[in-house]
């Protein structure tokens, strides 16, 4: 702090420093729109790649047209072709960063020099950029990939325009070649694009492929490592020994993705990209067993928010979705069913939750119910599962087989321990009955009934 | 984001320059509360201060080449919002001239207080309050209480004398205090 503030200013300079304020997605995409990158490169990156791939194709399928046209013709003295040539070099060393001298020489050794200039320039330029992105860390980005392919794109139309300049004066039969410059580029590995799967949030897994071109032998050995820019814990990297790798972050924040090949100083990255793991609203549901006793089993779902595109639920082994946050299902028996409720976010993002769902299950007389209040820790208590899954206010009154009440409750945490009471008089063994009541949000109470046996002691 | 990690801040920065949409998000979402509060202190209206935010963070990614790692990137980023407000004063100045005559000159709430009356405030609050003051108020005192520049830099930048300066910060704490002694009464 520069100024000697006083002690009210600094009150006022402290309180004002508290202040908050949440991101907003949406200002984020507003600005992104007005960020001179975003409509240059997303508008005319792509048309430009393939502008300079058409004006390539076209210069080569001239240039080939050339040669067998001008085979014919008379060839310009040998003493032009070489200054010619020089000076082809010297600007494609400019360019390749190679000596001119170097590039002089070899241009002159070899007359299939020309064709394989391409293939040079390339070459080069990977292995340039292999070597910064090595030593200075340098990143690839996708938009400096972008600039660079046009550049490179642009070196070609540029080397080959000049090509053919030459080309069209003198050629020599040694300049076909290029299968044989074809066959060379297979040797070398070409980072040809990462495909990341859409759904960047929390919990969900991540899928990221990267696809490599070229002939890769046994000994290539890739790598794709995730790591957590914000926190070095471990838990949050994670890396494969191939070319696929697939994560499930459990923290938001943001992630670094590198593909690498080999290690140690023969290391080479080909990509690196940072992506972003959201945040997930975490889906969850209530039903309501909509069934009663004898009669049919169905149980109306409803997820807590209706966020989600779509809604998928899995009972018994089946999927059914759903578009809205609710949905309606007829079980073929009572019982307790595990329901899943997988919630698809418009960003490809699923939110899961599994819990089980009691379908008329404390109505089923055909059930019997083990109820040994003997204190030996098993089944000791009884309180029907259904109503522990519920937030309704409730209440539970046990009678015996003549209508006396033995036991009321109003939590369903306080079961019956099969005394009067809970306290009293150990009941005998026998058939005793149970009413419960849920009283729901609008006051109306709902009845439920059932029976109970406690079994021979 | 650490931005005390240097390796961190400078793939950042680098991310920023070749215009890589991810990370100029992440220093935008990273810097996004403090910088808001920034805006929000030299502004009229919160949509004001919100068109400060936006405009700000555009001259941070057009002029983050000059970003020299001298210093924090934090505090780089922090100057050109706070230029930014200036150059929105300078231009606008001409319009406040009216409101400027309208300020009347209130009783000085008693210094004792003062410390109390900030416990009943948030900073939200304070923040709107400070958002009442008149322009030449408002901008006087978060330059010289909030972003620590001195009455000789805030005579040069706004163009008024080193005297006027510091009458505008005593004027604009009065004020504030006036608000917010308002505000606490209401609130009652």
């Amino acid at each position: 702090m520069k100024n000697n503030l006083t002690k009210e200013e600094l009150l006022l300079r402290n309180r004002l420093n508290e202040a908050s304020f949440d991101f907003k997605e949406a200002d984020w995409a507003a600005l992104e729109q007005q960020l001179p990158n975003k409509s240059f490169w997303s508008k005319y990156g792509t048309a430009l790649k393939g502008a300079a791939a058409l004006v390539f194709i076209t210069a080569v399928v001239y240039v080939l047209n050339e040669q067998n046209t001008t085979l014919e013709e008379n060839p310009i003295p040998n003493k032009e072709l070489v200054e010619k040539k020089n000076e082809t070099s010297t600007e494609l060393s400019n360019t390749l960063k190679l000596s001119p001298q170097k590039a002089a020489k070899e241009l002159n050794e070899n007359p299939k020099i020309e064709n394989e200039k391409e293939l040079i320039s390339d070459e080069n330029s990977t292995e340039n950029s292999t070597k910064e992105e090595n030593t200075s860390e340098a990143l690839i980005l996708e938009s400096e990939n972008i600039n660079k392919d046009i550049t490179s794109a642009l070196k070609a139309k540029e080397i080959t325009s000049h090509k053919e300049e030459t080309l069209t004066k003198a050629i020599e039969p040694t300049d076909y070649s290029i299968d044989e410059s074809e066959s060379t580029n297979k040797n070398k590995i070409e980072f040809e694009e990462i495909r990341i799967s859409k759904n960047r949030c929390v919990g969900n897994t991540i899928n990221i492929e990267a696809m490599i071109s070229g002939s890769l032998n046994s000994n290539t050995k890739f790598t794709i490592k995730v790591e957590n820019l914000e926190f070095s814990d471990d838990a949050l990297n994670w890396s494969s020994n191939n070319l696929k790798l697939s994560f499930k972050p459990e923290r938001k924040g943001n992630y670094k993705v590198e593909v690498t090949e080999g290690t140690g100083p023969q290391k080479k990255v080909y990509h690196k990209e940072v992506i972003q793991i959201d945040d997930l609203e975490q889906t969850n549901f209530t039903y309501t067993d909509l069934s009663s006793p004898f009669e049919d089993h169905t149980v109306k779902f409803e997820a807590n928010h209706s966020i989600g595109d779509n809604f998928s639920w899995l009972i018994e082994g089946k999927e059914y979705t759903s578009q809205n946050a609710q949905f309606m299902h007829e079980f073929n028996n009572s019982g307790v069913f595990d329901v899943t409720l997988i919630e698809s976010f418009h960003n490809g993002c699923t939110s899961t939750v599994s819990k089980p769902v009691a379908v008329n299950r404390d109505f089923d007389p055909t059930i019997e119910k083990d109820f040994t209040p003997n204190g030996d820790g098993l089944n000791d208590d009884f309180m029907p599962e259904v109503f522990q899954l519920r937030e309704e206010a409730f209440r539970m009154v046990i009678y015996s087989g003549t209508g006396n009440v033995l036991y009321q409750t109003n939590s369903v945490h306080k079961p019956w321990n099969g005394r009067l009471n809970n306290s009293g008089e150990m009941q005998n063994p026998g058939l005793y009955i149970w009413k419960a009541t849920l009283t729901n949000e609008e006051g109306k109470e709902i009845p439920y009934t059932g029976w109970i046996r406690i079994k021979e002691l | 984001m650490d931005f005390s990690d240097k390796a961190q801040v400078e793939e950042l920065v680098e991310g920023c320059i070749s215009r890589n949409a991810k990370y100029q998000k992440l220093l935008y979402k990273n810097l996004y509360s403090k910088m808001m509060a920034i805006c929000y202190r030299y502004a009229r209206r919160p949509e004001d201060a919100h068109d400060l935010f936006q405009e700000g963070f555009i001259k941070v990614f057009e002029k983050i080449e000059r970003f020299n790692f001298n210093g924090s990137l934090e505090g780089w980023v922090r100057r050109i919002m706070v230029n930014n407000a200036i150059d929105h004063y300078r231009k606008n100045k001409n319009k406040f001239a009216i409101s400027e005559t309208s300020i009347e000159e209130t009783d000085i709430a008693d210094e004792s207080d003062s410390e109390n009356m900030f416990e009943g405030i948030s900073a939200k609050q304070l923040l709107q309050l400070v958002q009442q003051l008149s322009p030449v108020y408002r901008t006087v005192f978060s330059l010289y209480v909030m972003d620590d520049y001195s009455h000789a830099e805030i005579a040069e930048e706004l163009g008024i004398s080193e005297g006027t300066s510091k009458s505008n910060l005593s004027k604009s704490k009065k004020n504030l205090k006036k608000l917010i002694l308002e505000q606490l009464r209401n609130e009652k």
